[in-house]
């Protein structure tokens, strides 16, 4: 009895998860392991994007654990058809045909060997078939007050110009050795937009999501250390000091009719945005008509903290160590931090065009909000201009760049996934 | 496109630019349009609105101005006795502003005249004594 005891502990042993982290492979995820607790240190310790951060640094955690299995895709075995397995009349009859086209019969499924997928493989699918981004973009319109971008139009070209990033650090991939489409979802992350990036990268580039979304979060939290020297370096004290007029009250109309407006240009234009900008301006649309509050609750409540903790868990379970411990992600977290400070830097430059166009009067500081991060990049521009003048409120002018910046993003992967698709 | 060339590439970002520049443009112009129209509509309206203020203040200094002319007769027509000896003009001026108050609420806009103020007696009756310590002390129970 004891014998048989003992080989049962041993056999258990020796397949167990614990066994299989010291061999070679398991040695790579015990590094992804101690990653993923960096990366839930952060969220929780330093709240760097805890929201999504937390779920992410977690999902990479459970991915990594050997023989969890969380996300292996189901397996299905087909066999040669028996005697024994027709007469038994309990099987799955499977037509195959060959190249020709001919039929082939004689196989069956066997559902004894056949294994169901991991849990966050068939979560991940929201992610791999474009869902959750959108959904969470839902959430975002119901939250998202357009009236500083409505009532200061020409805050849009500072969203646009934000998004020089994207495109500089597209090219900065390429060089590295990236094909179009990693590089594309690589410069996506100058957009500076979380559910942006995930959905350029899930559309273009699956097998990078991990590194692009921990870069992509990461440097949104990083947003108060990367942005204003690089805003000091471009912009002198008198530039800083600029006091924006007040901004025009905008009428409930103008708020109804906006979202429309948006949806019709853009995705006529852009068709490829349409899932993006769609469900952005849907969530705008039933937040600005007051006549859906229980909808606009629940989207932005219920809908995106469910979507959130999905999309977060099944985007760190992307990170096994085969795609995340290479050159690669070193190289997609350089270009992604050039891909912030180029889009920080765009907007700025053009907020001095601005700024000499309109005699004095706009404030450059207000271009770096353009690369979205809301409303994180607006209150850099506040609290950046208010170092220089201590009585000079930026926020609101900032917001109008920085919710611009979330359509200028979604414009911009809608052009990228349009090319590379 | 999969070659990846110098020209592919710049073509990328060109493209790239310009259309989300244009989508953007388009978009200030529309929004800006639209800024206009709404604020030539909600000009308007306000000027309607205030010309129907004026004419509405108008009508009610005319009113007043009837009103008092109609009690000055009255008054004349009727002596001096409408309001009864020792009540003092401010507490005359607190029951009419009382009166407007319910007025307005039980029939907003309603004309009326305060044709007399007198006492209506002294003191209570043991049954509204009663009442009103009922009224003010409902916890002392």
């Amino acid at each position: 009895m004891i014998d048989t005891f003992l080989t049962s502990i041993t056999e258990l042993a020796r397949t167990s998860g614990i066994a299989q982290l010291f061999t070679m492979d398991g040695l790579l995820n015990l590094a992804m392991i101690a990653i993923a607790c960096v990366l839930l240190y952060l969220a929780i310790a330093k709240q760097y994007e805890p929201l999504l951060l937390l779920p992410i640094a977690f999902g990479m955690l459970l991915v990594n654990l050997p023989l969890g299995a969380v996300m292996d895709p189901p397996t299905t075995v087909i066999k040669p058809l028996t005697d024994e397995i027709q007469e038994s009349a309990q099987y799955a009859m499977i037509e195959l045909q060959d190249a020709a086209g001919n039929l082939l019969n004689g196989f069956y499924q066997d559902k004894n060997a056949s294994v169901s997928g991991g849990l966050l493989y068939y979560l991940y699918q929201g992610v791999k078939l474009g869902i959750y981004p959108p959904l969470i973009f839902l959430g975002i319109g119901t939250m998202t007050d357009f009236g500083p971008l409505i009532a200061n139009p020409k805050s849009f070209l500072l969203g646009a110009a934000a998004q020089l990033g994207i495109f500089v650090t597209f090219i900065g991939a390429v060089c590295l050795g990236f094909n179009y489409q990693e590089a594309a979802s690589i410069g996506i992350i100058g957009g500076a937009d979380g559910p942006t990036a995930i959905y350029t990268t899930g559309m273009l580039a699956p097998h990078l999501l991990g590194p692009i979304a921990v870069a992509a979060y990461s440097y949104m939290a990083l947003v108060p250390v990367i942005q204003p020297p690089i805003m000091r370096l471009l912009t002198t004290k008198k530039e800083r000091s600029v006091v924006m007029k007040q901004l025009r009250p905008v009428s409930k109309v103008e708020r109804i009719f906006f979202p429309v407006v948006v949806t019709l240009i853009v995705c006529l234009m852009v068709p490829s945005a349409t899932p993006l900008i769609g469900m952005l301006m849907l969530g705008n649309l039933m937040r600005e008509s007051g006549v859906v509050d229980r909808l606009v609750k629940t989207a932005q409540n219920e809908l995106m903290n469910i979507i959130t903790i999905f999309l977060g868990v099944t985007v760190g379970a992307t990170a096994t160590a085969e795609n995340f411990l290479n050159l690669q992600t070193l190289g997609i977290l350089a270009l992604g931090l050039c891909a912030f400070s180029i889009g920080t830097a765009g907007g700025v430059l053009f907020g001095k065009l601005m700024y000499l166009f309109s005699g004095g009067k706009v404030n450059p500081l207000i271009g770096s909000a353009g690369v979205s991060a809301v409303p994180m990049a607006a209150r850099v521009s506040q609290k950046v201009g208010a170092e220089t003048n201590p009585t000079n409120f930026l926020l609101m002018h900032a917001m109008g760049p920085n919710v611009a910046g979330v359509i200028g993003s979604a414009v911009a992967a809608g052009v990228l996934i349009a090319i590379f698709k | 496109m999969e070659e990846i060339t110098w020209g592919n590439t710049l073509s990328v970002v060109l493209t790239g630019l310009v259309v989300v520049f244009a989508a953007l443009v388009i978009l200030i112009f529309l929004v800006w349009l639209m800024g206009k129209i709404f604020i030539a509509i909600g000009n308007k309206k306000n000027k309607e609105q205030e010309q129907q203020k004026q004419d509405a203040r108008r009508q009610a200094q005319q009113a007043m101005a009837d009103q008092a002319k109609a009690d000055q007769v009255k008054t004349e027509q009727a002596g001096t006795g409408q309001i009864e000896e020792g009540i003092p003009p401010e507490v005359v001026a607190a029951i009419s502003a009382a009166v407007a108050v319910v007025m307005e609420e039980s029939a907003p806009g309603a004309a009326y005249t305060i044709q007399r103020v007198q006492r209506a007696g002294v003191g209570r009756s043991a049954w509204g004594n009663a009442g009103l310590a009922a009224q003010l002390s409902p916890f002392d129970r």
